[in-house]
């Protein structure tokens, strides 16, 4: 176990680099950032100035050389528009985003697969048309059209609860409902189906003969069972908070990272881009090694 | 009790707990404004945009400004003198003016500033307006100062506002550039007390402040980038202004109870630049510019696109920039007209024009004054191919200069003060960056407009340049934009005329 969570880190070390590499290339391919980062006014002789200043001058595998460099030692740039170091913004705005992305994904567990059980044990009843209904729409509802009527009815209308911005629990959950709708629904669905094959397997027939009741055959025996891709789809489904967070934050003025780096792309700025894509990249490739290794607990027959 | 009603006791609490943190507090000496950008630095000789404004105008102030109502007037002098050749200006400083550390703002504090203004290391991107044309400060005595330049500049006191403010020289030397920065230091009606990047600036009124104390002692921005959020946010309270909403947004913001619109007038002016150097000559002709300018419906636009909030443009630019009150009247909607001007220039009706606007986020209804214009032009014949971009993309457009590809593009430009000298040599000069214009003729008056020292002979000057720019026109000219704020009913907030940007000098809550 210990060499293959030792090959997984090298695995994801490489797989970093190389997407610096791609960020590193792609961030250029946008622009001239001295074009936003200076006046109208300013001369062609001040542009020249800043991109010396910034190291633009210097040809890319030059750059691509001396960001790796310093990015050994924990130096990623400073953001060319706040001229902060592009670290630390980074990592001022992650726990806003995690924690985003974390309460919307426990919202999504919460909702979906009570729903996605329910829908597969009463198949064909009400509540499995239910279910089916909300996976549908919950897929189909765009974000932020979502926000914006929750922010209508629970802010304005009905006065309950905040519009925007961050705080206490009241701050999170319109934030946390509109970003893990799509997840519920997607997590619904998927439940449903993987719950669905593993009631029709051999070993639940025969638990049932054996007069198990039939709430320890669900919960305990085919939900663990048809975990295994449920638990892949949620790990894949957070890199996909963390991005898709970028609208939700926008909508309630969420100081989290997804803003700072769409801010960050538009306004050329490199550094923070490559900051952010960096430790966004880290975090999902270490949380798919966790999750990896979490199927080894659920399925002993799976060993490394 | 029993688990039952236990259970629903902890919910209701819960549910209190959670909802209790839904409306902010009425706190008539704290006033939050919900604002779509933030600044990138606290330092105003850093300044890279218009829209930091909001900040550097309330934090920091300069020799000479202007008034609510856009007039120039002494701020931190009490007069000038200007020698009669134009290149010495004398400035009496106003007594007892603090900084907002508590130290007394003297001629060393001028000096200083302007030798920081253009200190390579900070490399003052706007430092080329005023500071990078004065050859040297002379402290006379504590209240006296002279400028001297190298040559005259007639814009220089209508500039001071904006491009050259002061900082204190001790305090800013003890902290450093960086420093600085993060903890600036002003005159201002406001201080600064903190900031978090993209989530909020805190202010407090500055009780010293030799002129006009406001009326709040607290002052917050907050960064809120979605306009239907900061609407939100003034619906419900949580912000007692809401700036720079989509005109569309202003009929609910009326509707509502507790809000208001609260409009003032900008020198944003928006047009469509006519390409007037393509190798295919389409619109180097006077008359086909003329033509273009009829074919339009700007007073429709202003209705329907712009909702009422714009002031049709007679010259390309407001009529309160100096020299722009020409004796014309604007360009009226005459199709047929357009159509057989158009005719007799045998204009190529087969050939498409590519034509390129910015896409929707920046400016108030970019893309759909385009789309109409294109419609317009469609109507006397004209085919038209438009495609949108980003504003950086867009913004490399207007400076890469394809003449051969467009024919013509969306176009903003704010004046940030009434002297037309930041514009005139970008957009109209031949070799001005974002020039698609074509004038050799008017290239030595605006060369000459800055050195004519004597004031009405400048404004006459001008309007010879402005009346030319009318009767030839470089653009379809279109309108000077509306600043489109809103407030709650109970706050008392008088914005400053011909800005773009939020000041709030005066501001108190009921």
């Amino acid at each position: 176990m210990m060499r293959y969570i030792i090959k997984r880190l090298g695995q994801t070390v490489v797989t970093a680099i190389f997407v610096t590499m791609i960020v590193f290339g792609l961030a250029r391919l946008t622009g001239d950032p001295t074009l936003l980062l200076l006046p109208t006014e300013s001369t062609e002789e001040d542009r020249q100035f800043f991109r010396k200043q910034l190291g633009l001058d210097r040809s890319l595998p030059e750059q691509y050389l001396t960001f790796m460099g310093n990015a050994l030692r924990g130096d990623l740039g400073t953001s060319f528009r706040y001229r902060e170091p592009a670290l630390d913004l980074v990592i001022d705005r992650l726990p806003a985003t995690l924690e985003l992305a974390v309460a919307s994904m426990i919202l999504a567990v919460l909702i979906a697969i009570p729903i996605g059980v329910l829908a597969a044990v009463r198949r064909g009843s009400w509540i499995d048309k239910l279910a089916r209904w909300f996976a549908t729409v919950g897929q189909s509802t765009p974000t932020f059209w979502l926000g914006l009527i929750l922010i209508m009815v629970f802010a304005v209308d009905l006065g309950l609860l905040p519009s925007s911005g961050r705080g206490g629990l009241s701050h999170l959950i319109l934030p946390a409902v509109t970003l893990g709708w799509y997840s519920a629904a997607a997590i619904a669905r998927l439940t449903r189906s993987s719950m669905l094959e593993m009631m029709q397997s051999d070993f639940v027939r025969f638990e049932r003969l054996s007069g198990l009741p039939e709430w320890v055959i669900v919960t305990r025996h085919a939900l663990k069972n048809a975990a295994i891709p449920i638990i892949t789809y949620m790990a894949l489904q957070f890199g996909v908070l963390l991005s898709g967070a970028v609208v939700t934050e926008r909508v309630f003025a969420w100081p989290g990272l997804g803003q700072m780096v769409v801010e960050a792309i538009n306004s050329r700025d490199y550094p923070v881009v490559q900051a952010a894509v960096l430790v966004a990249s880290l975090l999902f490739l270490l949380i798919n090694l966790a999750v990896d290794l979490v199927y080894s607990w659920l399925d002993p027959r799976i060993r490394y | 009790m029993s688990v039952f009603s236990r259970s629903v006791f902890a919910g209701i609490a819960l549910a209190a707990l959670v909802a209790g943190g839904a409306q902010a507090t009425p706190d008539k000496q704290h006033a939050v404004a919900a604002v779509g950008i933030d600044i990138t630095t606290g330092d105003p000789h850093k300044i890279t945009g218009g829209g930091e404004y909001m900040f550097f105008s309330n934090v920091f102030e300069s020799l000479y400004g202007h008034d609510l109502d856009g007039k120039l007037v002494p701020h931190l002098a009490q007069s000038h003198e200007l020698s009669a050749d134009g290149l010495t200006y004398t400035f009496k400083l106003r007594p007892n003016v603090k900084f907002h550390d508590g130290e007394a703002f003297t001629a060393e504090d001028v000096k200083y500033s302007w030798k920081r203004s253009n200190d390579p290391e900070i490399k003052n991107p706007r430092a080329s307006i005023v500071t990078k044309n004065i050859k040297d400060v002379e402290i006379v005595d504590d209240l006296t100062v002279k400028f001297h330049l190298t040559k005259p500049n007639s814009s220089l006191l209508e500039n001071l506002g904006e491009y050259f403010y002061m900082v204190p020289k001790d305090y800013a030397e003890k902290v450093g550039n960086e420093t600085f920065g993060k903890q600036p230091v002003g005159t201002g009606p406001y201080k600064f007390v903190s900031r978090r990047i993209k989530e909020n600036i805190q202010l407090e009124a500055f009780k010293e402040h030799w002129g006009q104390v406001p009326g709040v002692e607290k002052l917050t921005l907050q960064i809120v980038p979605d306009a239907q959020t900061r609407v939100a946010m003034l619906q419900t309270g949580e912000a007692d202004i809401a700036i720079n909403l989509p005109p569309q947004l202003a009929k609910s913001v009326d509707a509502g109870t507790d809000t208001k619109m609260v409009v003032s007038p900008s020198f944003q002016n928006i047009f469509i630049v006519l390409n007037m150097r393509g190798s295919d000559k389409a619109f180097a002709s006077t008359k086909v510019r003329q033509a273009l300018n009829h074919a339009v419906d700007k007073q429709t636009l202003i209705k329907k696109v712009m909702f009422g909030f714009a002031t049709q443009s007679t010259g390309p630019c407001h009529k309160d920039i100096i020299g722009c009150d020409i004796d014309r009247e604007p360009y009226a909607y005459d199709p047929k007209k357009a159509k057989k001007m158009l005719e007799e220039e045998k204009f190529d009706f087969s050939k498409t024009y590519r034509m390129f606007g910015l896409a929707p986020g920046r400016a108030a209804q970019s893309k759909e004054v385009l789309e109409a214009v294109a419609f317009y032009l469609n109507q006397v014949g004209i085919k038209t191919e438009t495609e949108f971009l980003e504003y950086g993309a867009w913004l490399a457009k207007l400076g890469a200069k394809e003449f051969d590809t467009y024919g013509l593009f969306w176009q903003n430009w704010t004046d940030y003060n009434n002297d037309p000298m930041g514009r005139l040599p970008r957009n109209i000069r031949t070799d001005g960056y974002f020039s698609w214009s074509s004038y050799p003729e008017l290239d030595p008056m605006i060369d000459e407009a800055n050195s004519i020292v004597d004031p009405k002979e400048r404004r006459e000057h001008l309007r010879k340049i402005f009346t030319r720019l009318y009767d030839d026109p470089p653009w379809i000219i279109l309108w000077t934009t509306d600043n489109t704020d809103a407030a709650r009913k109970n706050v008392d907030w008088k914005p400053r005329a011909n800005v773009s940007w939020p000041v709030f000098w005066q501001l108190s809550k009921q």
